[in-house]
């Protein structure tokens, strides 16, 4: 299952399965708990059209051993915008999360800006995640909203930002009043 | 003339639970707006989707969206909505929204009036610790009453949606618990 042009060095991202209801505290964003029953349901809910669907939901898996390790919430608005949330299962050690999180906005940003020609790539960033943003950043991609202390974190409040990337080659057509 | 349902009261207005019965006259506002700056443009809603919307926001709890119906204390109508959208319980906080149908109740500061309660209720009842709103940037209106209502700009999004053949922004503001109670004592001398 897995997609050959979104594999990376560490990790790849594939489409959800059934079987992924057995680990779903792995891939669901969200912190309460869920039974493999109530999962799978909402898995089978959530592809159940998939030419309305405008929210995807891909697994990041492991290459070494091909365990589910996250996942890549995707959000299409139109032709042209992508938003982008990561989730990495909390039992990841951090600097194993922080190498998966960086491949798959690579992953993504590729897949998403390049081939499929959507300019505009928005991914939400909370503060801790500090090599994370470090890639966006070399990737071409803006801090341009810091919402503060958004987020609880290690019991302390943390801002979470929008990193935003608009392809060069697209800038002149996309002109803004601003620019 | 009583207030129904009444959730949280100031000077003019009162916010209570949307009710069914309201479907019917929010889809007469989408039909009748007179506006034409919002992000996704006009769209004249059904009483149906209205009604299925307002359903909806009551089949669980805590809900992940309160919304309320604005209505005016002098003779109880119903001049608009104020919301809390996206509502994060672990993390506390949520985005808010507001829409006031008619041109008579616009201008007039019924909405920042209604939304000051909704702050009331967002930071003092439910206890959120920050609220986030956007803004597409042409509604001036909008984001010119965000300021006013004590929210901060927290930045934007480029190119967001066309509007007059170019791409423009949509702009970010929050606000903190802690902001709003320094601001509260001001606006409940005006407004309470």
């Amino acid at each position: 299952m897995r997609a050959t042009y979104l594999t990376g060095e560490h990790i790849y991202l594939r489409a959800m399965t059934k079987a992924d209801a057995a680990v779903a505290m792995a891939w669901r964003q969200s912190p309460f708990p869920t039974s493999q029953a109530q999962a799978e349901k909402q898995l089978e809910e959530a592809h159940q059209n998939l030419w309305q669907t405008r929210q995807f939901l891909f697994a990041i898996c492991r290459r070494s051993d091909d365990e589910v390790v996250g996942s890549v919430k995707l959000g299409v608005w139109g032709p042209l915008r992508a938003f982008i949330q990561f989730k990495i299962a909390d039992w990841i050690p951090a600097p194993e999360a922080a190498t998966f999180s960086r491949e798959a906005l690579r992953l993504t940003l590729k897949w998403q800006a390049g081939e499929n020609e959507r300019p505009i790539v928005v991914v939400v960033i909370p503060a801790w995640e500090s090599e994370l943003m470090a890639e966006a950043e070399t990737l071409g991609m803006e801090r341009m909203v810091r919402f503060r202390q958004h987020l609880l974190h290690n019991g302390e409040r943390h801002d979470m930002y929008l990193y935003q990337f608009i392809r060069p080659d697209w800038l002149p057509r996309l002109t803004n009043v601003h620019a | 003339m009583s207030m129904r349902n009444p959730v949280i009261v100031a000077r003019r207005v009162y916010l209570r639970p949307l009710e069914l019965d309201d479907a019917e006259i929010v889809a007469r506002w989408t039909a009748e707006e007179a506006e034409t700056f919002w992000d996704s443009g006009r769209l004249p809603w059904s009483p149906l989707a209205e009604a299925a919307d307002i359903r909806r926001r009551y089949e669980s709890e805590p809900p992940r969206e309160i919304v309320f119906a604005a209505c005016l204390r002098a003779d109880g109508a119903l001049i608009g909505t104020v919301g809390i959208y996206g509502i994060d319980w672990v993390h506390r906080y949520g985005e808010t929204g507001s829409y006031f149908g008619r041109t008579e109740h616009r201008g007039r500061s019924l909405g920042t009036e209604s939304k000051l309660l909704l702050l009331e209720y967002a930071f003092d009842r439910i206890g959120l610790h920050v609220l986030q709103s956007q803004v597409f940037e042409p509604n001036e209106r909008s984001w010119r009453a965000l300021t006013r209502q004590g929210y901060r700009p927290a930045g934007r999004l480029r190119a967001t949606q066309p509007k007059d053949g170019v791409l423009r922004d949509t702009l970010y503001f929050d606000i903190l618990r802690e902001e709003w109670l320094a601001a509260r004592q001001n606006w409940v001398e005006r407004a309470v």
